[in-house]
C-alpha cells in the first residue's frame, strides 16, 4: 500500500511568536505620503513545523497571513534581531535539525530565504543539542542559542563590506550538569553583550543518596559576557536567586533605561542586574485563588516608545500586568505591578508599535487587541515600595478580575488546538460530509463543524417580490470606486436598484424595465448597455438612448461584451459583432451565421492598452467551444476549436495579469485562461495562447450536479471567477497559486461582483426570491468552522446515528462544577457589591454555558476568564447530548462525586428490549501524580428518552480500574478495564462479566471489532488482535504487534489491517499478514488458537508494519472517510496543534512512480528551510515507509521556474504536467 | 496431381482435410501402450499422457523434458522407446505413493480439513468411505462440532473471503432456517441414496433443523457462562456472572 499524505489544514496553535519588521518595508510607501518613519511590523509566529508571517491590517484591523512555509522539522524558538544602522529584522530559529537557522524576508518575491545555516549538534529534540533557548543581544551583535542542559554557544554577529550579514564560529560557553530554565540578552547599550540565564546545578543532587542535597538545590542567575575583544565568553557572575524563577525578562538600557533584568518567580517579579540590590514585589492574586496555589508568568512582552517602557507579563491564570519601573540612571527604586486585563492564556503575547497586541493563544483561539488605553488609571497595584514582610511571608495583594478595559479585541484567529477526537459524517445530509471536531480546553472547548469552503459572511439579505433569474451591478463611469446600480432581472421584468446609504428601487435609470435582461454593463467610459431579448439599449451618460432593434422577428438569444466590445447571438444561429467607436456610439461591425444554435458567448477583457481584444469564445450544442478572431481584418474567423464532453452552458475568459511575486503573489507571466461551465456539472479550463488563440493544457473538474454557470467577480484586488453549480465555487489567485473552492452557502442563481462603501469586494447573489450581498472570508483556507462552546475540555464523542445527535463527554481537572461555580460568582459579586441585576441570567448561563451572548449578559466570561480554580485532586465532567443542526444541547447531565467521563459508545445488547443504550466509562477520583490511582472506575448505561434528546441511567457497574476503551460486540460490551479486556452482557441491575481476558501488558486504551475479530490497542504495546469463541465463551489474543508504541489514536481499516498512531507523532499501519491470516481463519477445530506457543512475550503471531510516517505532531484522532462526494476513501487525522491531514492511498503504480520522483527532486533541489533533513524527519523515529509526503511536493509551484523546469525535465514532463498531477491528486482527497 | 487421389486443388484441399481427421481419429487408437491401466485414476491420467499442439505436433506429457513430437506415428514410436517407459513408470510410482499418503492422513488425523477439498479428495471420499469407517467417523464428529459454524457462515454472506470464512461471525444472530445450505448440503446427499423419497429428506432436514436449533440455544448457553460436566448437566462458571432469572439450561433444554 503507497498513500500520499496531505495536510489539509495546517497547524492552527501557536508555540512562539516574535516581533519585528522584517519586510523593512515604509508603512506608507504606498500610500504615498512618506512623513511617517516607521516601518511595518510582522509577527513571525511557529506553529509546530509550519512558520507563518503575520500583519495587521490597521485599516480592517485583521490579521492577514503573508506567507506561511512548512519547514519539515520542529520549530522550538525564534528570535529577531537587527544589526545597528540596517532597517530590516533577521529571523533566527532554534528547531530540532540541530543548526542554527538565520532567514531574511525578501517581500518582493514573498519567501523566506536562508541567510546562514550553522550545524552545531545532533539533529532531533534532545537535551542537550541547542535549539530550545535563543537569546540575541538588542544591538544585534551576538546571540546565544542554549540547550536545556549544559550547552550554551554564541555567535558573533558582523557584516562584510557588502553589507551582508556574517556570523562567526560558535564559542562555547558550557557547564556540564546545569539546567537552564530562560535565557536572555542584557541589554548594555555598546558595552560587551552580556546574556543571563537561570540555571539549576544538579550534580550534587545526583551524587547524594539522602535527598538531602536536592532538597538544597538552589537556582542560580549566571551571566556570561562575551568579550568582543578577546573572542571569548566568560561566566561572570553566578548569583543565588528564589527557587521559583522561571523567566527572564530583558529591561531596556544603554541611555533607555538602567539596563538589568525581570526575574519572573512564583508569586513575585524581581528586578535583578550585576552589582544592584534586588527589588521585588508580588504578582496581585485573584482573590478567588485557593492559598496553595501559586502565580506564575507565563508570557512576557516588552513595549519600548522614545522615553517610555513597560512591560506586560501574563499570569498562567490569564491576567495581565502592566510592569513599571521607577528608576534614576542605573538605579531601580521601584516595581510597580499594575493589573491591566484579562485575556486567555497565551503562548506568546506581542506589543506592535501601531498599538496593537497579538496574543497567540496556548489552546484556543488566537486575537488581536488594540490599546484603548496603557493602564493609566487607577487600578490594583503592587508595589516594591509597599511590600510587606510579616511572619507567614509577603503580604498578598488581592484583585478581582474585571472586563476588559485598557484593550479591545479586534480580530480572531481560529484554531483548533488541541483537536481531541474527530468524526467525519455527513449529519446535514450536504453535498460533502461534515468534519466534527472536538476542540479546546477548560472553558474555552468547542466542538467545531468544519465544512470544505470558503466561509462567507452576509452583510445583507432582502426578499424581493418573484423569483429574479439573474442581477447585475455596474458602475457609473469606470473611474468609480464603487457600483452605483443593481440591476435584477425576472422573468418579464427589470428592476433597477441604485446603491448608497441604503438600497433601495429606482426608476430614473433609463433602464427598459418592461421586458427580461440577457446583460447589463457599463460601456466606454460612462455609459451604459442595456441587452433584451429585443434589442440592445445603449444609456449615453447625459440622458440620450441609443437603442438598435433586431431585424424581423429574431430575438437576442446570448450575449458577450466588455468593456468596448459587445457580441450578440440571435435565434437561429447568427453572431452580430458591435464595436465601440471613437465617438462612444455602439456600431455593428460584423455578421456571422453559425451553424446552430449558440450555447454561450463569451468574450476576453481588452488587454492593458489595447483598443479590442482578440478572442469571442463561442460555445455550440454541438459540444465544441470555438475561439474567433475580432481582428478587423480576419473578423469573426475561427481560430481553434475545443471539443468538450458535454454542451457548455457558459464561458468566461479570465484574464491573470503578469505578477513578479509582491506579498501575494509568485513569478508568473500573463495568461488567459477559457473556463467553461458544462452542461454535465464540470467545469473545463483552458490556457488560450494570447498570439494565436490556440487552447493548451486543459483540466475539468466536476463541480456540482447543475452546469456550472460562470461570473467574474473581484477577491483581493485580482480577477476572480464564480461557478455557480449545485453549490457556488470561487476560483481566484492565492500565494501564487490559482484554487478552486467551495463556498460554504446555499445555491445560488445567479451572481455578480459588488462594491460600495461599507463593503469594497463583496458579491450581491440571487438564490431564490432573495437577494444576498455577502462577502468572502480568510481566503486560502480549506476549511471554515462553526463554533459551539461546551463546557469542560472535551474527551470523546460519539454521533448517535438514528437522530444524528452528538453524544460528548467532558472533563476537567482542578475546576469547580457548575452548581459552585455560581455559588462563588454569587457570593463574590455580592461582596464586591454588585447587584444580582447585573447578571439575571445566571440560571441559563448555568444551564448552557453556550449562548453566544453569554459574554454581554455575564460580566466574567469563563471562556475569558478560565474557570476559578479548585483543589488540584478535584474533576469536574458531564455528558452531553448535542443537536449540531440546532446547535442546542438537549440533554447534559454533570457527573457527581469527583467522577470523569472517559470513554464513551453506544451499545444494542441483543436479547434485551431496551435498544440503543450508551454506555460511559468514568474514574471517581483519579490522581496521576504522584502515582496514578483511583478510587473506584465505573461503567454508566443511560437509556435515551425523549426521542433520544435525553438522557436516563439505567445502572452503573463498578470496575477496579480505569475503563478507557469501550465497543459493542455481537450484541455485548467489550470494555478495556485497565490492562483487562471484559465482554459484559446487560443485567437487570448492573452488566454481568461475561468472559475477560486479562494477558494484555499495559492498559486498554482503544478496542475495534469486525466480525468475529476483536483490534484492541495497548497504551504502551501497539495492537493486539483477538478472537471470541462463542463455543468456549473465551477471548484468545492471536495476533500482535513486536514494535512497542505509544499509541494515542486507532483505526480499522480492513479485516487484516489496523492504522495507529503513536505518541512521537508517527502514523503507521500494521497488517496481519494474508497467508497467517487466512491460517487463522481456517483452524476448523479451534485447537490451534488455544494451544499455539507465544512469541517474543506476546501472542504466536505477529503483524507487520506496512506503512510508517513521521507526522510530527501528536495525532488524537484517526478517521476512515472521504471528504468529496464519490471520492475514494482517506484517512483523515487530526492532531494535537489542530492540524487535519489525509492520506490517500494511490491506485495505480504509474503515479506512485511519479510522485516518489517528485519528492526525491524536491528533497534535492530545495532542502526544508530549517535546515532538517526531509527524509530524517519524515524517519524521525522509524523509517519512512510507503508514504509520499504531499506537502513537499506541494512546495513545487514554489519553486523558482528554471528549477521547475529542470525538475520536470528529469521527469520527462512538463512543469504544466506536474501541476496539474498536483492538483489531481489534491482534487482526490478534497 | 495429389498424392491423396483426385486431381482437382479443390479436392485436395478436402483430401487433406480428410487425412487430418483420419490422423486425429487415430489418436486415441494409438495411445501409449501402457499396460493394464490398474485403477481408475491412473488411466486418468494415462489418456492425458500427450498433449496435441496448435501446430499439430505432439508433446509427451510422461517425459520430465516434454518430448515434442512431429506425427501420431512418431509418438508411438517414441512411446516404445524405453526412456519413456521408465518415465512412465516413476509417474506412476509417484502417483500411488501419493494416494496412499491421503489415504493415511485421512484416516488418521482428526481433523481433516474440508476447505481445501480439491477434485482429488471429492473422488477420495465418494470411493473409500465405505471401506474406511475411520474416516467416515471423524468426518461426522468434526461436522457435528462445527455444525454451528457453517450455519453462521451461511447467514453472513459478505464475508471477505469465501475461501477463509469458515468460523463464526460477530454481530449477526445465527437464523437455522438459512442454515442446510452450503456445505452441510454435502452431508445431506448422502442421506438421499438411502431412501431417495421427498418426505423422508424433509424429515430428515427438519430433525436436522431442530438439532441446528438446540445447538444454537447451547451455544448461546456456553456464550453466557455455562459449561457442562462430565455427565453432560450444566453448571455456572464461577468467574462469570449471571443475573438473578437466568434461564438453567439444566430446564430449558432438558
Amino acid at each position: 500500500m503507497y498513500l500520499y499524505s496531505l495536510t489539509l489544514q495546517r497547524a492552527t496553535g501557536v508555540v512562539c511568536a516574535v516581533i519585528g519588521s522584517f519586510s523593512g518595508r515604509d508603512s506608507k510607501k504606498s500610500g504615498g505620503s512618506s512623513s511617517s518613519s516607521s516601518s511595518t511590523q510582522e509577527i513571525a509566529v511557529a506553529r509546530g513545523t509550519t512558520l507563518e508571517l503575520l500583519r495587521p491590517d490597521p485599516e480592517t484591523g485583521r490579521l492577514r497571513t503573508l506567507l506561511s512555509v512548512d519547514v519539515f522539522g520542529a520549530i522550538r524558538s525564534l528570535a529577531q534581531f537587527r544589526l545597528t544602522g540596517a532597517t530590516k529584522d533577521y529571523l533566527v530559529v532554534g528547531s530540532d535539525s540541530g543548526r542554527l537557522v538565520i532567514l531574511e524576508y525578501s517581500p518582493d518575491r514573498n519567501r523566506l530565504d536562508k541567510v546562514h545555516q550553522e550545524t552545531f549538534g545532533k539533529s532531533g529534540c534532545r537535551r542537550i543539542v541547542p535549539g530550545q533557548l535563543l537569546a540575541v543581544d538588542p544591538k544585534g551583535r551576538a546571540l546565544c542559542i542554549a540547550a536545556l542542559e549544559k550547552q550554551k554557544l554564541v555567535y558573533v554577529l558582523n557584516r562584510d563590506a557588502a553589507a551582508r550579514l556574517t556570523i562567526s564560529s560558535p564559542l562555547e560557553a558550557h557547564k556540564s550538569n546545569t539546567l537552564t530554565f530562560s535565557l536572555t540578552a542584557l541589554d548594555c547599550g555598546f558595552d560587551n553583550p552580556v546574556f543571563a540565564a537561570i540555571e539549576l546545578e544538579y550534580a550534587e543532587s545526583d551524587r547524594d543518596p539522602t535527598g538531602q542535597a536536592a532538597e538544597q538545590a538552589q537556582k542560580h542567575l549566571t551571566f556570561y559576557e562575551l568579550d568582543l575583544g578577546l573572542n571569548h565568553v566568560s561566566r561572570k557572575a553566578s548569583e543565588p536567586i528564589d527557587n521559583g524563577a522561571n523567566l527572564l525578562v530583558t529591561v531596556p538600557g544603554g541611555g533607555d533605561g538602567p539596563s538589568g533584568l525581570l526575574v519572573c518567580c512564583d508569586n513575585f517579579v524581581l528586578y535583578r542586574n550585576q552589582g544592584h540590590p534586588e527589588v521585588r514585589a508580588v504578582i496581585p492574586r485573584r482573590a478567588d485563588l485557593p492559598a496553595e496555589r501559586g502565580v506564575l508568568i507565563v508570557a512576557a512582552a516588552t513595549h519600548r516608545q522614545k522615553n517610555l517602557f513597560f512591560f506586560l507579563l501574563q499570569t498562567e491564570y490569564g491576567d495581565v500586568f502592566k510592569v513599571d519601573l521607577e528608576y534614576n540612571n542605573d538605579t531601580v527604586s521601584e516595581l510597580r505591578i499594575k493589573y491591566f486585563d484579562t485575556i486567555p492564556v497565551a503562548s506568546a503575547i506581542c506589543v506592535l508599535r501601531s498599538g496593537f497586541l497579538f496574543s497567540a493563544s496556548e489552546f484556543g483561539n488566537h486575537a488581536l487587541y488594540q490599546f484603548r488605553d496603557i493602564g493609566r488609571d487607577v487600578d490594583v497595584e503592587s508595589s516594591s515600595a509597599t511590600l510587606m514582610e510579616t511572619e507567614e511571608g509577603f503580604q498578598p495583594v488581592f484583585f478581582q478580575p474585571r472586563a476588559l478595559k485598557n484593550l479591545f479585541r479586534i480580530d480572531e484567529i481560529e484554531s483548533l488546538m488541541p483537536i481531541m477526537d474527530m468524526r467525519v459524517a455527513n449529519l446535514f445530509d450536504e453535498e460533502t460530509p461534515q468534519v466534527f471536531t472536538a476542540c479546546g480546553r477548560g472553558p474555552r472547548s468547542t466542538l467545531r463543524i468544519l465544512r470544505p469552503g470558503l466561509a462567507i459572511s452576509e452583510m445583507a439579505r432582502s426578499m424581493l417580490p418573484a423569483e429574479p433569474i439573474a442581477v447585475w451591478t455596474v458602475k457609473k463611469n469606470i473611474n468609480d470606486m464603487f457600483d452605483a446600480y443593481i440591476v435584477v432581472s425576472f422573468a418579464n421584468v427589470t428592476l433597477v436598484l441604485s446603491i448608497g446609504e441604503t438600497i433601495e428601487e429606482v426608476s430614473d435609470s433609463q433602464f427598459l424595465d418592461t421586458t427580461h435582461s440577457l446583460a447589463v454593463s457599463l460601456l466606454g467610459e460612462d455609459s451604459l448597455m442595456q441587452v433584451h431579448p429585443n434589442g440592445i439599449r445603449h444609456i449615453r451618460e447625459d440622458g440620450r438612448v441609443n437603442e438598435w432593434r433586431t431585424p424581423g422577428k429574431k430575438t437576442i438569444t446570448k450575449v458577450g461584451s466588455n468593456r468596448l466590445q459587445v457580441v450578440i447571438a440571435l435565434s437561429g444561429g447568427e453572431l452580430i459583432y458591435f464595436e465601440m467607436d471613437m465617438t462612444g456610439q455602439l456600431m455593428e461591425v460584423e455578421k456571422q451565421d453559425m451553424s446552430g444554435d449558440v450555447a454561450c458567448l463569451a468574450i476576453a477583457p481588452v488587454p492593458e492598452g489595447r483598443q479590442r481584444s482578440r478572442f469571442l469564445a463561442v460555445g455550440s450544442y454541438d459540444n465544441t467551444i470555438r475561439i474567433l478572431s475580432l481582428d478587423p481584418d480576419d473578423c469573426l474567423q475561427p481560430l481553434s476549436v475545443q471539443s468538450v464532453s458535454s454542451a457548455p452552458e457558459s464561458l468566461m475568459f479570465l484574464e491573470v495579469q503578469a505578477s513578479v511575486g509582491g506579498e501575494d503573489g509568485a513569478d508568473h507571466p500573463a495568461n488567459l485562461f477559457l473556463n467553461a461551465g458544462l452542461q454535465n456539472g464540470v467545469l473545463f479550463r483552458t490556457n488560450v495562447d494570447m498570439v494565436t488563440g490556440q487552447l493548451s493544457d486543459t483540466r475539468s473538474r466536476f463541480l456540482g450536479l447543475r452546469p456550472p454557470k460562470l461570473f467574474p467577480c473581484i477577491v483581493s484586488h485580482r480577477q476572480a471567477m464564480l461557478c455557480l453549480s449545485s453549490r457556488p465555487w470561487l476560483g481566484y489567485i492565492h500565494q501564487g497559486h490559482f484554487l478552486l473552492t467551495p463556498l460554504s452557502c446555499d445555491t445560488l442563481e445567479s451572481a455578480a461582483s459588488f462594491s460600495s462603501d461599507q463593503c469594497s469586494e463583496g458579491v450581491v447573489a440571487v438564490a431564490g426570491d432573495a437577494l444576498r450581498i455577502f462577502t468572502i472570508e480568510r481566503l486560502g483556507e480549506t476549511f471554515n468552522e462553526t463554533a459551539i462552546p461546551l463546557r469542560y475540555t472535551p474527551r470523546k464523542f460519539v454521533i448517535l446515528p438514528k437522530k444524528k445527535y452528538l453524544a460528548v463527554i467532558e472533563s476537567d481537572k482542578g475546576a469547580l462544577s457548575a452548581e459552585e461555580r455560581e455559588a462563588a460568582k454569587k457570593e463574590c459579586l455580592e461582596a464586591a457589591g454588585v447587584t444580582e441585576n447585573g447578571n439575571a441570567n445566571n440560571g441559563d448561563q448555568m444551564e448552557n454555558g453556550d449562548e453566544d451572548g453569554a459574554e454581554d449578559r455575564n460580566t466574567l466570561p469563563d471562556e475569558q476568564y478560565g474557570y476559578p480554580k479548585a483543589e488540584s485532586e478535584r474533576w469536574v465532567s458531564c455528558i452531553r447530548i448535542l443537536d449540531p443542526r440546532s446547535r442546542d444541547t438537549t440533554c447534559l447531565l454533570e457527573l457527581q462525586d469527583n467522577e470523569a467521563a472517559v470513554s464513551i459508545c453506544t451499545v444494542n445488547f441483543h436479547d434485551k428490549e431496551h435498544g440503543t443504550l450508551l454506555a460511559v466509562g468514568t474514574a471517581k477520583g483519579l490522581q496521576f501524580w504522584p502515582k496514578r490511582n483511583l478510587s473506584a472506575g465505573f461503567i454508566h448505561i443511560y437509556k435515551f428518552v425523549d426521542e433520544g434528546r435525553s438522557l436516563e441511567l439505567l445502572h452503573k457497574t463498578q470496575v477496579e480500574e480505569v475503563p478507557l476503551a469501550l465497543c459493542q460486540f455481537q450484541g455485548r460490551l467489550l470494555a478495556g478495564v485497565g490492562s483487562v479486556l471484559r465482554l459484559y452482557d446487560l443485567g437487570k441491575r448492573k452488566l454481568l462479566r461475561k468472559c475477560e481476558n486479562k494477558l494484555f501488558p499495559r492498559t486498554i486504551v482503544s478496542i475495534h471489532t469486525y466480525r468475529d475479530r476483536i483490534y484492541v490497542g495497548d497504551m504502551q504495546e501497539s495492537f493486539h488482535y483477538c478472537k471470541y469463541r462463542r463455543d468456549e465463551n473465551q477471548l484468545y489474543i492471536f495476533a500482535d504487534d513486536s514494535v512497542p508504541r505509544w499509541l494515542t489514536a486507532a483505526n480499522h481499516i480492513d479485516f487484516d489491517t489496523m492504522a495507529g498512531a503513536d505518541k512521537f507523532g508517527n502514523i503507521y499501519f500494521a497488517r496481519l499478514p494474508q497467508d497467517l491470516s487466512d491460517e487463522i481463519e481456517e483452524d476448523p477445530t479451534g485447537g490451534k488458537i488455544k494451544w499455539e506457543q507465544g512469541k517474543l512475550n506476546g501472542a504466536p503471531n505477529k503483524v507487520e508494519e506496512i506503512v510508517q510516517f513521521h507526522v510530527g505532531d501528536v495525532v488524537t484522532c484517526l478517521q476512515k472517510a472521504s471528504l468529496i462526494p464519490g471520492g475514494g476513501e482517506c484517512l483523515i487525522y487530526g492532531t494535537v496543534m489542530g492540524n487535519v491531514g489525509a492520506l490517500l492511498a494511490f491506485t495505480s503504480r504509474e503515479d506512485v512512480d511519479f510522485f516518489s520522483h517528485l519528492e526525491m527532486h524536491l528533497r534535492q533541489e530545495h532542502p526544508p528551510l530549517c535546515g532538517r533533513d526531509h527524509m530524517a524527519y519524515r524517519s524521525a523515529y522509524f523509517p519512512v515507509k510507503d508514504v509520499i509526503d504531499g506537502d513537499l511536493c506541494e512546495q513545487f509551484p514554489s519553486l523558482p521556474a528554471d528549477m521547475q523546469r529542470k525538475i520536470a525535465d528529469e521527469l520527462d514532463r512538463t512543469p504544466g504536467e506536474i501541476l496539474k498531477k498536483l492538483e489531481d491528486i489534491r482534487n482526490k482527497i478534497i | 496431381m495429389s498424392v491423396f487421389g483426385g486431381d482437382s486443388w479443390a479436392r485436395a484441399r478436402d483430401a487433406q482435410q480428410r487425412k487430418r481427421r483420419l490422423e486425429y481419429l487415430m489418436l486415441p487408437a494409438s495411445p501409449s501402450p501402457s499396460p493394464s491401466p490398474s485403477s481408475s485414476s491412473l488411466s486418468a491420467s494415462a489418456s492425458d499422457s500427450f498433449r496435441r499442439l496448435s501446430n499439430g505436433k505432439f508433446a509427451c506429457l510422461v517425459c520430465p523434458h516434454r518430448p515434442v513430437l512431429d506425427s501420431p506415428l512418431m509418438l508411438s514410436m517414441h512411446n516404445k522407446g524405453s526412456r519413456h517407459i521408465a518415465a512412465e513408470s516413476r509417474l506412476r510410482e509417484k502417483e500411488l505413493s501419493r494416494q496412499q499418503e491421503i489415504n493415511k492422513r485421512l484416516a488418521v488425523s482428526p481433523d481433516a480439513s474440508f476447505s481445501n477439498s480439491g477434485n482429488q479428495h471429492h473422488i477420495v471420499k465418494s470411493n473409500d468411505t465405505k471401506e474406511k469407517p475411520l474416516i467416515e467417523q471423524t468426518r461426522q464428529t468434526i461436522l457435528e462440532a462445527q455444525s454451528s459454524r457453517f450455519i453462521i457462515e451461511g447467514t453472513n454472506k459478505k464475508s471477505h473471503d469465501p475461501k477463509t470464512s469458515n468460523s463464526s461471525s460477530c454481530d449477526s444472530r445465527p437464523t437455522p432456517s438459512s442454515a442446510p445450505k452450503g456445505k452441510w448440503s454435502r452431508n445431506t446427499v448422502e442421506g438421499e441414496h438411502f431412501s431417495g423419497d421427498r418426505t423422508a429428506t424433509k424429515m430428515l432436514e427438519e430433525s436436522q433443523a431442530n438439532f441446528q436449533k438446540r445447538q444454537e440455544q447451547e451455544l448461546k448457553f456456553t456464550a453466557s457462562g455455562w459449561k457442562r460436566d462430565g455427565h453432560g448437566r450444566w453448571y455456572r462458571d464461577e468467574n462469570v456472572e449471571f443475573d438473578s432469572d437466568e434461564d438453567d439450561p439444566n430446564i430449558c433444554l432438558g
